[in-house]
């Protein structure tokens, strides 16, 4: 029964070349090609067809070649070159000097392609290293041109940060990218779609950061200072509205008291003051009689004193 | 079900001959071929963008290097363009070999002399578009009127955006051949 082959271990793998004397001849060893992964046979020297998107049956021959192997009546050298056919990125880590001479770090972001008809291209890089490149190898391999042609031209034409992170920075640093590294990459077989640096935070970014948060922390303290001010103010009215309220109830309650025996009192004052009217009237009415009566007894008096005088002037006259 | 043999329909065999012109080899979608005419179309695709996405990326690094930073963008955007319809023309659904769904009915000459049909046009604008940043790469070579590779290059992103929504078409079409007549 036929084995299925994998080229691939894990995702980092981008291509790997696989010696055919290596794989097992005598029983069938069948792979599937996925749509964005491809093949390629180098049999003695020679590029054979592409191989992609299909099942690719006996891929070491099988118990044929294996027959043939034996009569040296077979290729002497096969090789196998797979290709993963998808986008991927990869990450080239940087350090370098501004203008200014600040310290820059970060990584280049690239994204790359390997074309399917580009894939013969990658035994340019299999001829001078292992059987196996991943995106690590990729790094390696690019990250001293990227840091040299690259990082070191863009970043030493930046005199501040705001140049660093405005977006024609990024914009002339993919267009050189482009013009820079579209050959060295087309040289094993990659081809570049997208590429952007990501800068990290400067030492200046660092402290101006340092700065923003101290005001911003401050500014904080601030806003709570005011906003429990506030709050201690607003109790401080309640509590004193509270303390009025309660002298306004105890003093309306005082003036309540009051104001009965003040009534109390005006009754008492009232009643007294109806037996004075009385006492007041009967006395002028006994004063009102004694003058009556001495009015009278005035009047008794001159008709009597007038009586005298009349009988006087009779007897002088009778005289 | 199986597929029936289907041969080429007459009314095809125009654009049959014009998709030979460029793609030797290729007989239209009759049994046992599909794929392999599938596989091909796309293939003549991918092979037209790439060679505009060249013309356009040479554009791109003069432009760059003579500090016209516009054209560069543009030419960027345009290379971007072509770099979507690669990829989805190489990760477009293909069909499948033969029936295997029970949903699946037979092609129809009618199926065939559409597919041959949107293949035809779809290689002609890749082919147009390959043509127009050809030009544009002449142009500036010959360092013409200023704007004119400009508009060349943007002529050329609107025909590769026309042609990825146009292949796009192309999957209805196979989807077509594996869905039943739906009964009302």
């Amino acid at each position: 029964m036929a084995q299925a082959y994998k080229w691939r271990s894990e995702p980092n793998i981008i291509a790997r070349m696989v010696d055919g004397n290596e794989i097992k001849t005598w029983r069938s060893r069948n792979i599937t090609l996925k749509p964005n992964e491809a093949c390629v046979f180098i049999v003695d020297g020679q590029i054979g067809p592409i191989f992609s998107d299909r099942m690719v049956n006996q891929i070491g021959g099988g118990f044929t070649r294996h027959v043939a192997n034996i009569f040296g009546a077979t290729a002497t050298d096969r090789r196998i070159l797979f290709g993963m056919t998808g986008p991927f990125d990869i990450a080239i880590p940087f350090s370098t000097l501004t203008q200014r001479g600040l310290q820059v770090q970060g990584h280049v972001r690239l994204r790359l392609k390997l074309m399917k008809e580009d894939l013969p291209k990658m035994l340019n890089y299999f001829t001078n290293h292992g059987s196996t490149l991943n995106r690590l190898n990729i790094v390696k391999l690019f990250k001293e041109h990227v840091n040299q042609r690259l990082i070191a031209a863009s970043f030493s034409n930046c005199d501040s940060e705001s140049t660093i992170r405005s977006e024609q920075f990024q914009a002339m640093f993919s267009m050189n990218a482009e013009a820079l590294l579209r050959h060295p990459l087309a040289s094993v077989g990659l081809t570049l779609l997208s590429v952007y640096a990501v800068t990290e935070r400067t030492s200046s970014e660092h402290l101006a950061l340092h700065r923003v948060r101290v005001e911003q922390g401050t500014e904080q303290e601030q806003i709570n200072a005011t906003a429990r001010q506030k709050a201690i103010e607003v109790r401080e009215g309640i509590a004193l509205r509270t303390i009025a309220c309660e002298v306004e109830v105890a003093r309306a309650k005082i003036r309540g008291d009051q104001t009965l025996e003040v009534e109390r009192e005006l009754i008492h004052i009232r009643a007294l003051e109806a037996v004075l009217r009385s006492e007041d009237e009967r006395n002028m009415r006994l004063m009102a009689e004694h003058e009556r009566q001495k009015a009278t007894r005035i009047e008794q008096a001159v008709a009597m004193f007038e009586r005298v005088q009349s009988a006087k002037r009779e007897r002088q006259n009778a005289n | 079900m199986v597929l029936k043999m289907v041969g080429t329909p007459v009314d095809a065999l125009p654009y049959l001959r014009g998709i030979q012109a460029v793609l030797a080899g290729y007989e239209g979608y009759t049994k046992g071929k599909r794929r392999t005419a599938d596989r091909a179309i796309r293939d003549e695709i991918i092979r037209a963008a790439r060679r505009t996405r060249a013309h356009i990326a040479n554009i791109h690094d003069a432009a760059f290097l003579n500090s016209d930073l516009t054209m560069a963008l543009v030419a960027k955007q345009c290379c971007t363009s072509i770099d979507a319809l690669i990829e989805e023309v190489a990760k477009a659904s293909s069909g499948l070999p033969n029936s295997f769904f029970s949903s699946h009915r037979a092609v129809t000459n009618g199926d065939l002399k559409r597919l041959i049909r949107h293949d035809h046009h779809a290689i002609m604008m890749v082919t147009k578009a390959t043509n127009i940043a050809n030009a544009a790469e002449r142009e500036l070579t010959q360092a013409s009127e200023e704007g004119a590779v400009h508009g060349l290059v943007q002529r050329c992103q609107q025909m590769v955006t026309s042609a990825t929504g146009f292949f796009s078409e192309r999957t209805m079409l196979l989807d077509g051949l594996r869905q039943k007549k739906r009964r009302i």
